[in-house]
């Protein structure tokens, strides 16, 4: 159990990248698939986006995010609301098991309700 | 907006039948062991019926009581008939009956980058419902 707790630890911790505050954005259109590795990798959370024309490239957008900078997002709606959704519900799942470890490491005989708590968070 | 029978159908799978192991804290109301059937702890039990219920009422919940209790302390509580996203409302529904509706609100608004209160409210909602 406590390689378990470990494991998920590790697995928090590789995931939440610190630092991170506000919004993601991007240019959908440009390269999806690696932009939004980036939001995972950089941001919390994204809060807000703005339908603003924004004339970014993969180049100007990967010095916003080295600069931990707001950015502002723009191409199809649809594609970055899902986007955004998956990560927030990924985030609660986040949330969910960090709250669980937190129950067993105050109270280490709840452990043998971890696995069950995490898959059921993951699921 | 979400469905309540959608959510209590989904989550009705990860419920299983009566249970009264003494270190699940959620068995116990003070020094008695009630136990838990298809989700609903002893404390939830407690606060719907307005007294502490018996044993053998926890063992004998219905289905339909079950459904009143999640609509009422659960689904009511995260105001789930205003959420747009379906999915995102099961999984902070499903919370809610596993650690309570305050845990879960506050897990979510962690995760939507609104102020941890642990009560929603209308900045929780918006954010939510704004993708």
């Amino acid at each position: 159990m406590k390689i378990f707790m470990i494991i998920m630890l590790a697995l928090i911790a590789s995931c939440k990248t610190p630092a991170p505050t506000t919004v993601a954005v991007c240019d959908f259109s440009a390269d999806s698939i690696r932009l939004s590795n980036k939001l995972h990798n950089f941001y919390d959370t994204v809060l807000y986006y703005y339908d603003i024309e924004h004339e970014g490239n993969l180049r100007t957008i990967d010095s916003l995010i080295n600069a931990r900078t707001p950015i502002i997002i723009t191409g199809d709606r649809k594609r970055l609301d899902s986007a955004i959704s998956a990560m927030q519900i990924a985030n609660f799942k986040l949330e969910r098991i960090r709250y669980y470890l937190n129950i067993t490491l105050k109270n280490p005989t709840q452990d043998k309700f971890l696995k069950g708590w995490v898959r059921r968070a993951i699921e | 907006m979400a469905d309540f029978k959608k959510a209590f159908d989904r989550t009705a799978i990860n419920e299983g039948g009566y249970t009264n192991n003494p270190s699940d804290r959620g068995n116990w109301i003070g020094k008695a062991l009630i136990g838990t059937n298809k989700g609903v702890s002893a404390p939830v039990l407690k606060d719907f019926l307005g007294r502490t219920p018996t044993v053998q009422e926890m063992k004998n919940l219905s289905t339909d009581t079950v459904r009143a209790i999640f609509k009422k302390s659960y689904w009511d509580v995260m105001q789930g008939d205003k959420w747009h996203d379906q999915v995102k409302a099961e999984h902070v529904y499903d919370m809610c009956i596993n650690a309570g509706c305050s845990a879960a609100i506050k897990l979510w608004q962690l995760a939507i980058g609104a102020p941890a209160t642990g009560k929603m409210n209308k900045i929780t909602i918006d954010k939510t419902n704004l993708v």
